[in-house]
């Protein structure tokens, strides 16, 4: 019964990554071009950027993409620590590429 | 048998029907345990008095026999008094939750942040109207604080508990002065006999206490504290925290020194409550689309609602109660936004809420909040899933009765397990996870 609940358990999260990992890693990329652009992050730039690298850090590792949540989550740590003396450019292409890397290698799902 | 100790109760059964199973704490009048009523097959709190003397034990009878009298959602309800081997007791509502006190302390004190303005006047307005009814039924508390209000855990309702104190208004002595030096009225310190309105200054200090964090009176001795709740001004709520300038003029009537111009009852507090919180209404809730999932049957079943301002955790979460709750004709509604959340729950009245605490317009505490803040009997079950977790803040949500969670990014078959651990508390599953 335990093997059955298991089964049951990671075919529906097989069929969710299936379903959704592309619109995640999708959003990943779109986050690595905010990161990798010129335009500052300030105001609602920043606000926006903030606030997708936090559902992105809660919301991948839950589907699987650990290396992602983890990318994610030093992108919303770096905004908080430098709200007011923006991420400077070398900060935000480091980040970017490191959100571009946990997408090509998601790794093995939890 | 002895009732020197305060534990030697511990496993007893009293009148063949309460089977004592822990020491919830003690009071200047009494022991309160934990104890199983084997007949209905309930959690009960009973108090038992040690080495009462007769007068004492009269009091109890009286206090008892008061408190039986009433039924209200935010007054502790006492079911039966009795005696067992010399020592009398009383059975009472088992309030499975946290002090108020210990909340109020976590927040100003451990955290540094004030408690959500909208859910401590929801609190007051709940006392307020408890009082009211424990006033008219001819009794006085006689120690209204913040460690004798429960939240209760899963609905957040408070209650006020401990009628320790409470005797007869008509049967009052001017004897020793009874209570907490922090909360008691002035005409208490004086000697006269404690009245209704001795019990709204009272309410009055945990007002002050609740909403800014600060006793409205306080000193280094007793002597101190007594001497300014009978002489000293308490400072604007206001001055303290700024916000509460629409609260500054009815905590002045609480505390007014003289019972004759203090605040008449329960009623006009909460009336004047009412109108402070009617003016933090929100905007009307943003338009916004809402995900149903609804398994076959589920017309009558159960209603769970997922709040998470990302789209695919929702999908996620919705899935793992669909899995929780396979076999149990349930229903899953989605939003991303706390009004969006206030409005779903007010049309379809979730038995489960799933709610993220990150959320664009209103966070989690506020959205739960207003949730609870409804007095028509709605207590959904609450599983609060959220990454601010990871950093300790499930704190937040203790003053909403709310101790289910879940840190992001979750493991899925934990979600599974948390959403169905919840059913079968409940009796609602039937899937086989």
């Amino acid at each position: 019964m335990e093997e059955a609940r298991r089964a049951l358990i990671a075919a529906a999260l097989a069929a969710l990554r299936e379903e959704q990992g592309p619109g995640l890693e999708e959003r990943a990329r779109a986050l690595a071009e905010v990161l990798a652009g010129g335009q500052p992050l300030t105001g609602e730039a920043w606000v926006s950027a903030r606030a997708e690298a936090h559902r992105l850090r809660g919301t991948a590792g839950s589907y699987g993409y650990a290396a992602l949540t983890v990318a994610a989550g030093k992108v919303e740590d770096a905004l908080d620590q430098r709200r007011s003396s923006p991420v400077t450019a070398a900060e935000r292409a480091a980040l970017a590429g490191e959100l571009l890397r946990s997408i090509a290698d998601p790794g093995t799902p939890m | 048998m002895s009732h020197g100790s305060g534990d030697s109760l511990f496993g007893t059964v009293i009148d063949g029907r309460y089977r004592v199973d822990a020491r919830l704490g003690s009071g200047a009048m009494g022991v309160v345990y934990r104890a199983r009523d084997v007949k209905l097959e309930r959690e009960t709190a009973l108090k038992v008095l040690q080495g009462a003397s007769a007068d004492v034990g009269d009091r109890l009878r009286r206090e008892a026999a008061a408190l039986a009298t009433l039924r209200h959602d935010h007054v502790v309800q006492v079911y039966t008094f009795g005696e067992h081997e010399g020592a009398p007791y009383f059975a009472m509502e088992f309030v499975d939750g946290r002090a108020l006190g210990d909340l109020v302390e976590e927040h100003y004190v451990t955290h540094a942040s004030p408690v959500p303005l909208y859910r401590a006047f929801q609190i007051l307005r709940e006392l307020a109207s408890g009082l009211t009814a424990v006033h008219a039924a001819g009794l006085v508390h006689r120690d209204v604080k913040p460690a004798n209000v429960v939240v209760e855990h899963r609905t957040g309702r408070s209650v006020l508990v401990d009628f320790g104190a409470a005797m007869l208004a008509t049967d009052l002595p001017a004897g020793p002065i009874l209570g907490t030096p922090h909360y008691l009225a002035p005409e208490v310190i004086r000697g006269e006999a404690p009245s209704a309105r001795a019990d709204i200054y009272s309410l009055g200090c945990l007002a002050f206490e609740l909403l800014t964090g600060r006793m409205p009176f306080d000193g280094r001795t007793m002597g101190q504290i007594l001497a300014l709740q009978r002489d000293g001004v308490a400072p604007r709520p206001s001055s303290l925290r700024a916000e509460l300038a629409p609260v500054d003029d009815l905590l002045a009537r609480m505390l007014s020194k003289d019972p004759a111009t203090r605040i008449a009852n329960g009623g006009l507090i909460c009336h004047a409550l009412d109108d402070v919180i009617a003016g933090m209404a929100l905007a009307a809730p943003r338009l916004e689309p809402t995900s149903e999932e609804t398994m076959a049957g589920a017309e009558d079943g159960l209603r769970i609602l997922v709040v998470d301002d990302d789209p695919a955790f929702a999908r996620l979460a919705a899935r793992a109660v669909q899995i929780a709750f396979a076999g149990s004709h349930a229903s899953v509604s989605r939003v991303t936004s706390g009004e969006a959340a206030l409005a779903n729950a007010a049309r379809k009245r979730p038995d489960v809420i799933v709610l993220d605490y990150v959320l664009p317009d209103i966070d989690g505490v506020e959205v739960l909040s207003r949730i609870r803040a409804r007095d028509d009997g709605f207590h959904p079950e609450v599983l609060v899933i959220s990454g601010a977790l990871a950093r300790g803040e499930q704190w937040r949500f203790s003053i909403l009765g709310v101790r289910d969670f879940l840190a992001k990014p979750v493991e899925f078959p934990s979600l599974v397990t948390a959403v169905h651990d919840i059913g079968e508390r409940r009796g609602w599953t039937t899937a086989v996870v």
